[in-house]
């Protein structure tokens, strides 16, 4: 009894603070989506709700990594000087960081108690390029709190890399904002995106919905105060049912009290993964650019980990690991594999 | 039958006052107009009153009337304490009822999220702890329900959200056993429900029983006030009453009288002394081995959130450092609320710094050995100490809860006895006091 009566005043008090977004974005220069007519189909309306991430303190977009110009993957006599490198091969394998419960991404299996998923492959591939044993990675599971800190050189445990769904952002490159300290960031090598997860028939192979558009007078679950309920502002008639922790979500999905969650497409999946009646539909509406984490000292290291994600590009292994893990859990084509953006200088990010 | 056969009137007596009115008889209930009737009436009454012996009459009847009302006003004093006792006996067992339902359900929920760090290989002997505690809860809330509206009221509505509770369990332990992430949502839903939903209201019924315990005591102790009373009109009335034939008469002491004002003083003395006796034993259960066994209840619920909340920290994997206040709040309260004579301080203290081991292992990045840690069972683990606090308490509490109960049922034992004592002294007081003055109404025939 009383859980529907708080939990329709928790309704309320988020349609309020939505359409207050709402009223917000109608006034912001940057998201002329609300002043848009009407005729605007869905899908239009979900590419242009996507505003262009702002450029930070040196002007370039957040996604623009180090140019690995003449930096060859497979020639190592190309490789700049690098600390971090030469610390990976006195120690003869790699030390990374990564998260420990982000089904798809990085996960323990409860069959064998290893790690598995997008993020524990592409560091796989990363170590056999390096040219040290992959089998002796050493994994760090760590928190979300922990990506940046433990980039640091003075860290208490550092690690050369981080592979953890982590978002590239102007803050993280320049140490500033919630950012504990700057990091370096590798190119881009998986957009994520705010998505939405809806029933799905596995028998007649049909979502009951087809996009956010589509979820109009339904509830959508979102847990409180992240970014995800600002980019619904869009869709003032989708009714946010807000909870504590998007794991939550899918305890309300399954018992019935959401049509549907929202969130970054990389978590949807992993719920999909996990309910044979659940999947991702829909094109994204909010653009979160996922790279690797590197010591913000160490720009040798950073196109290093370009060039060998040039050629993971190229080989056609991010789109492999993809498919691998995330194409089950997704209606639709794979998206593209995003493109790598150059032109960073990391002194002019204004880091103190 | 007895209407159809009437049986001839007396000679000289009416059938009915109505055939006679208007003819004179012999009778002494001739009846007459109303006026001189009456007046014939208070002729007799003022003849009856008149002069010594009339005095005399009165004071009788006034001693009489005295002890009466000190023999109903003491029996009614000795009822009233017996019966708020028995109140706040019967108040007490349901509040350690009540109590006892807190401490299950927080026990059930302290052994399911651990039990849940072991996914699969959850341990038989926990399975069953659970579920021995859930149903203890869900037995001991039926019988809780029925004390009165507000219980069945409250206590149905924590049936309801325990109901959500267990199933959330079962879809945790389903979904953790397929190596499911959900499942650990489902067991953070669960607990916060418990939190929200089963506690709260369990507290408020208790705190509305504690506060109907101090009602029942107070009103207990008020009645001692009626005995005082009943003494004051009793012993006053017969003590006055030989103050007027001393006056009077040249005999000093009249011997019934004297009799009387003594038997109903000894019998309210003993009334009065059973009355402390029973307020006195009564404090000191309530002040004893209830608010002991109140404490201890408190501390276990609070324990048990702080184990619990020591699992669902490293359930939530690498996040677990946001739960650390709660924690420490819920150890705050299991410490302070223990009984200086309960003897579990020391192992409270000895998981509390076990707990803080597993939460070093966990901040710094071993998860793995965190949870190893947390879910050993060895003597010297932190699940040992808590097992060996949670057995210490709990025969602790168990033969507190005893004490109290037993305690409290059998402090108002003497006090009917005690009433029906001065019940009858006082109607014997009233016996004698006719008596003795008749004795003296004689000496004017």
């Amino acid at each position: 009894m009383t859980m529907t009566v708080s939990r329709s005043v928790l309704l309320g008090a988020a349609v309020a603070s939505v359409s207050a977004l709402a009223l917000a974005g109608c006034a912001s220069p940057t998201k002329a989506l609300s002043a848009q007519p009407l005729s605007v189909g869905p899908v239009a309306a979900q590419r242009a709700a996507i505003a262009p991430a702002k450029p930070c303190k040196d002007g370039l977009p957040p996604v623009a990594s180090i140019d690995p110009g003449n930096v060859s993957a497979t020639d190592r006599s190309t490789w700049p000087e690098s600390a971090t490198l030469s610390k990976i091969r006195e120690r003869g394998r790699l030390l990374v960081g990564t998260s420990g419960d982000v089904l798809l991404w990085g996960a323990r299996s409860p069959e064998t108690g290893r790690l598995a998923g997008y993020d524990i492959d592409l560091l796989r591939e990363v170590a056999i390029k390096l040219g040290v044993d992959p089998e002796k990675t050493e994994y760090r599971v760590i928190n979300y709190a922990e990506r940046l800190p433990s980039l640091k050189t003075d860290a208490s445990r550092p690690v050369d890399l981080v592979a953890h769904t982590m978002t590239i952002n102007c803050d993280r490159w320049q140490g500033t904002g919630t950012a504990p300290n700057a990091i370096n960031f590798s190119s881009e090598y998986y957009s994520s995106g705010q998505k939405v997860l809806v029933r799905y028939n596995p028998i007649t192979k049909k979502p009951e919905q087809n996009s956010i558009a589509s979820l109009n007078g339904k509830k959508v679950c979102v847990p409180k105060g992240s970014t995800n309920i600002d980019n619904l502002a869009a869709y003032p008639k989708v009714i946010p049912l807000l909870v504590d922790d998007l794991g939550e979500c899918l305890v309300e999905f399954q018992e019935g009290n959401a049509a549907a969650i929202t969130g970054d497409d990389t978590v949807l999946a992993g719920f999909a993964a996990q309910d044979p009646y659940a999947k991702v539909v829909g094109e994204a509406f909010s653009k979160e650019p996922y790279g690797l984490g590197i010591n913000a000292d160490d720009p040798g290291f950073t196109r290093i980990v370009n060039a060998i994600l040039e050629d993971l590009r190229s080989e056609g292994t991010l789109q492999a690991l993809y498919d691998r893990w995330m194409a089950k859990a997704v209606t639709g084509p794979a998206p593209a594999v995003p493109k790598a953006v150059y032109g960073r200088d990391i002194s002019r990010l204004g880091r103190s | 039958m007895s209407q159809t056969i009437v049986p001839p009137a007396p000679r000289g007596m009416p059938s009915r006052p109505a055939v006679s009115t208007g003819s004179s008889g012999s009778g002494a209930t001739r009846p007459g107009p109303p006026s001189s009737r009456r007046a014939s009436a208070s002729a007799t009454v003022r003849h009856y009153l008149d002069g010594s012996p009339g005095r005399l009459r009165m004071i009788s009847a006034m001693a009489v009337i005295a002890t009466v009302l000190a023999a109903v006003l003491g029996g009614a004093a000795l009822r009233e304490r017996s019966a708020a006792l028995a109140e706040g006996a019967a108040t007490a067992e349901h509040l350690l009822l009540v109590q006892d339902i807190q401490t299950n359900v927080t026990e059930a929920d302290a052994v399911a999220s651990n039990s849940f760090l072991r996914a699969g290989l959850e341990l038989p002997a926990q399975r069953a702890r659970y579920s021995a505690a859930i149903a203890t809860a869900t037995r001991e809330l039926a019988i809780a329900a029925r004390a009165s509206s507000e219980d069945a009221q409250a206590l149905g509505a924590v049936n309801a959200a325990l109901a959500t509770y267990l199933g959330r369990v079962e879809s945790a332990r389903a979904n953790n056993r397929q190596g499911l992430p959900v499942g650990a949502s489902y067991l953070a839903t669960a607990s916060a429900l418990l939190t929200s939903e089963v506690v709260p209201p369990l507290e408020a019924r208790a705190a509305a029983d504690a506060a109907m315990i101090d009602a029942a005591y107070a009103r207990a102790g008020n009645a001692r006030w009626w005995l005082a009373l009943a003494a004051l009109v009793g012993l006053g009335g017969l003590v006055w009453a030989q103050l007027y034939l001393v006056q009077h008469s040249r005999r000093i002491v009249n011997v019934p009288l004297a009799a009387s004002t003594v038997g109903l003083l000894v019998a309210l003395v003993l009334a009065s002394a059973a009355m402390a006796l029973a307020q006195s034993k009564a404090d000191g259960v309530r002040h004893g081995a209830l608010w002991e066994a109140t404490d201890l209840s408190r501390s276990r619920v609070a324990a048990f959130g702080a184990k619990s909340v020591e699992s669902l920290a490293l359930i939530k994997r690498g996040s677990g450092a946001e739960l650390d206040p709660a924690w420490d709040t819920a150890m705050v309260t299991a410490q302070r609320s223990l009984p200086p004579t309960s003897s579990a301080e020391g192992e409270l203290a000895f998981y509390a710094q076990r707990h803080g081991v597993i939460r070093t292992l966990d901040a710094g990045g071993d998860w793995d050995r965190a949870v190893v840690a947390a879910v050993s069972t060895a003597k010297d683990s932190a699940d040992g100490h808590f097992t060996a606090y949670a057995e210490r308490t709990r025969a602790e509490l168990d033969d507190r809860a005893a004490a109290a109960s037993s305690g409290l049922n059998e402090v108002g034992g003497s006090l009917l006895p005690a009433g029906i004592l001065v019940v009858l002294a006082g109607l014997l007081a009233a016996a004698g006091a006719w008596w003795g003055i008749s004795l003296r109404l004689d000496e004017y025939r």
